[in-house]
């Protein structure tokens, strides 16, 4: 009897899997059948399910015009030097607040970090505006991987402590005792025990500056545009331009997508926080 | 090979003191066991003598060489630690060849050779390619100790690295370990909570309580003349018995009172009592000095008691008796002479005893 309540709860299991993915892929699925239909079909009732005379304009159409191109690419460079500044940072303050109390005795400094968290971005946009305008870093680049790297530092720092936390310090004193210096140690013994975790971290950082909308809107303009910002632009007065919309979210989510398949074994272990068999 | 010298060692964190103003001589080639409960200071001054911990006051010297001030990568020790800390992303191999890689000047052939044999000597080179995440608890136990004894340390220091094994491994490895020890030659320097552990491997024990040494020894000494009433209690196995008499003299002679069971010493054996302080003294025996006797004696002292339980442990029994009034009272004796529920008397030598002035930890003994 027992076996067969098992095999009931896989089954019913296996159907919950079957529904989340349909949930989660139809979006997808959407998405594509959209940005391959003429736009006539697009908002016709009842919905065409696959597109009839499939067309790849749109597709053309972002991977031509200079602005969609010109705006991917700012997004790649400020998304790529974002993570980059704020994983080496963060990497670097979490291995001290894990391995040395007496930077931040009571825990403060970190907490006061993570709390800039904790309000809604969107209350401080005005102030930013006003302080990037006076400081002339709006619409650069450098702004805004400045501004990114201050919401990705404080998940940077915590993810990257939480890593060091698992590694034991005896690991670094046995590399002590048997002559390796403290950075020696690092990199011999911490670094490829905390890679898998970086590598999540980095995942994270990234896509957090890859997807932002509200900041990009404000601080940037023509020259620095994000491909976030250009979206809403083909919402025009008489017509809004679903196929080109949805062929740009499509070329948009590939970079993603890509890496995470790339580093697919790392981040899982990094994400589960996968050290359990040290 | 080093002699160790720690003087005045002082180690606080805070208000809280782990090491109290400890002076040890830990001779050349000797193997030294620091015993004591948790929190006792043991670790602390292992950790000190490895560099990992500064401390507060005092210094440490390796043959007469004041490395106080030294950070660990620059004293000549391995240490093997509790955790063992073993890397996990790489090989036994690759493990036990770490300390060689970092000192420049040896070759990748001398590098193979020291592993082979440090491999070799711990039995460990059937599995020493393996994974350490694919070792089970005592094999990675060999190759730890391999990796310590790679590089042939002069101070080899060893905190707990037993204490997750079991019995019979434990056992096996203490052996090993004694044996490596006086093969090389080297000092060492081994952290037990366990005096069973420590009474077996010793040249000589160190036993440390609230960050003092209570006592320095041969395993014979500390377990024969214990020099305070912590030392009686913690070492020896099954613990000690002990009567806690009130003192009063009749004429010359001593009489100790526990309230239930009355002691009297007299000629040389009271003489060491003049000496008490307190009124109320320790009076102890090993279960080992105890034997049965089913008539009260007329020669020695004398329990009368009921038989609980006994233990069997191989050639000895354990049996754990109470008196009438409820006091316990733990002998060791011959397998099979005894039986639950048996009533009768264990007798001992007055010269058996050991004699504490008072009853707290730190109660000195008397004879």
């Amino acid at each position: 009897m027992s076996t067969s309540r098992t095999n009931g709860f896989k089954w019913a299991g296996r159907a919950l899997l079957v529904v989340y993915t349909l949930f989660v892929a139809f979006p997808i699925y959407w998405t594509l059948n959209t940005a391959f239909k003429p736009l006539s079909q697009i908002g016709t009732f009842p919905p065409t399910v696959y597109p009839k005379g499939f067309q790849l304009d749109a597709f053309v159409w972002v991977l031509s015009n200079s602005r969609a191109i010109d705006a991917i690419l700012n997004s790649l460079i400020i998304a790529t030097g974002t993570t980059i500044l704020s994983v080496i940072l963060g990497a670097l303050a979490g291995y001290a607040f894990s391995r040395f109390s007496w930077v931040d005795p009571g825990g403060h400094v970190s907490f006061w970090l993570l709390s800039t968290r904790m309000f809604p971005p969107v209350a401080v946009v005005l102030p930013i505006f006003f302080i990037y305008g006076r400081l002339g870093l709006q619409d650069t680049l450098f702004g805004l991987m400045l501004l990114y790297l201050t919401f990705n530092l404080p998940l940077t720092t915590w993810l990257m402590r939480d890593f060091f936390d698992k590694i034991p310090t005896s690991f670094e004193e046995a590399a002590f005792v048997d002559g390796y210096s403290r950075f020696q140690t690092f990199r011999k013994v911490i670094f490829p025990l905390v890679r898998p975790g970086l590598v999540a971290t980095m995942m994270l950082a990234w896509v957090f500056a890859w997807n932002e909308f509200l900041f990009a809107w404000i601080i940037t303009g023509n020259s620095t545009s994000t491909y976030t910002t250009i979206i809403p632009t083909l919402i025009e007065s008489n017509q809004i331009q679903w196929n080109r919309i949805m062929a740009m979210a499509a070329v948009v989510a590939t970079p993603p997508t890509l890496i995470l398949i790339a580093f697919r074994d790392n981040i899982i272990e990094g994400m589960t926080l996968g050290m359990t068999d040290i | 090979m080093a002699k160790v010298e720690i003087d005045n060692l002082t180690k606080r964190y805070g208000s809280i003191i782990a090491t109290n103003d400890i002076s040890l001589d830990i001779e050349d080639g000797n193997l030294t066991v620091l015993v004591g409960p948790s929190g006792c200071g043991k670790t602390t001054t292992l950790r000190s003598v490895a560099g990992l911990e500064t401390p507060t006051d005092g210094t440490i010297s390796f043959d007469g060489v004041d490395i106080t001030d030294r950070p660990p990568q620059e004293r000549d020790i391995s240490m093997v630690f509790q955790d063992l800390a073993l890397y996990p992303h790489m090989t036994g191999r690759e493990n036990v060849a770490f300390p060689l890689r970092a000192e420049k000047g040896y070759s990748e052939q001398e590098i193979e050779e020291a592993v082979q044999d440090a491999a070799e000597v711990t039995d460990c080179a059937g599995f020493i390619d393996k994974k350490i995440t694919d070792l089970s608890g005592g094999q990675q136990q060999r190759v730890a100790l391999a990796r310590a004894l790679v590089r042939r340390p002069e101070v080899f220091l060893m905190d707990e690295p037993f204490s997750d094994l079991d019995e019979l491994l434990k056992r096996q490895l203490r052996a090993e370990v004694v044996q490596l020890q006086q093969e090389f030659g080297v000092t060492m320097i081994h952290v037990t909570h366990d005096q069973e552990e420590a009474m077996t491997m010793g040249d000589d024990l160190v036993v440390m309580n609230n960050g003092n040494v209570v006592q320095f020894g041969n395993p014979d000494q500390v377990f024969s003349r214990p020099q305070t009433l912590f030392v009686a209690m913690f070492i020896g196995s099954p613990q000690i018995n002990r009567f806690d008499c009130d003192l009063s003299w009749d004429g010359d002679a001593a009489v100790l009172d526990s309230g239930e069971l009355v002691f009297e010493l007299s000629g040389d054996a009271a003489e060491p009592l003049r000496a008490a302080t307190e009124t109320t003294l320790a009076v102890c025996i090993r279960p080992q000095r105890l034997t049965w006797a089913d008539t009260d004696p007329e020669d020695g002292f004398s329990v009368p008691v009921t038989v609980n339980v006994v233990e069997k442990i191989g050639t000895e029994d354990i049996v754990r008796c109470t008196t009438p009034e409820g006091q316990d009272v733990t002998a060791e004796v011959n397998s099979g002479a005894l039986r639950e529920g048996m009533e009768g008397y264990l007798v001992f030598d007055p010269n058996d005893v050991h004699l504490f002035d008072g009853v707290g930890e730190e109660a000195t003994r008397l004879n």
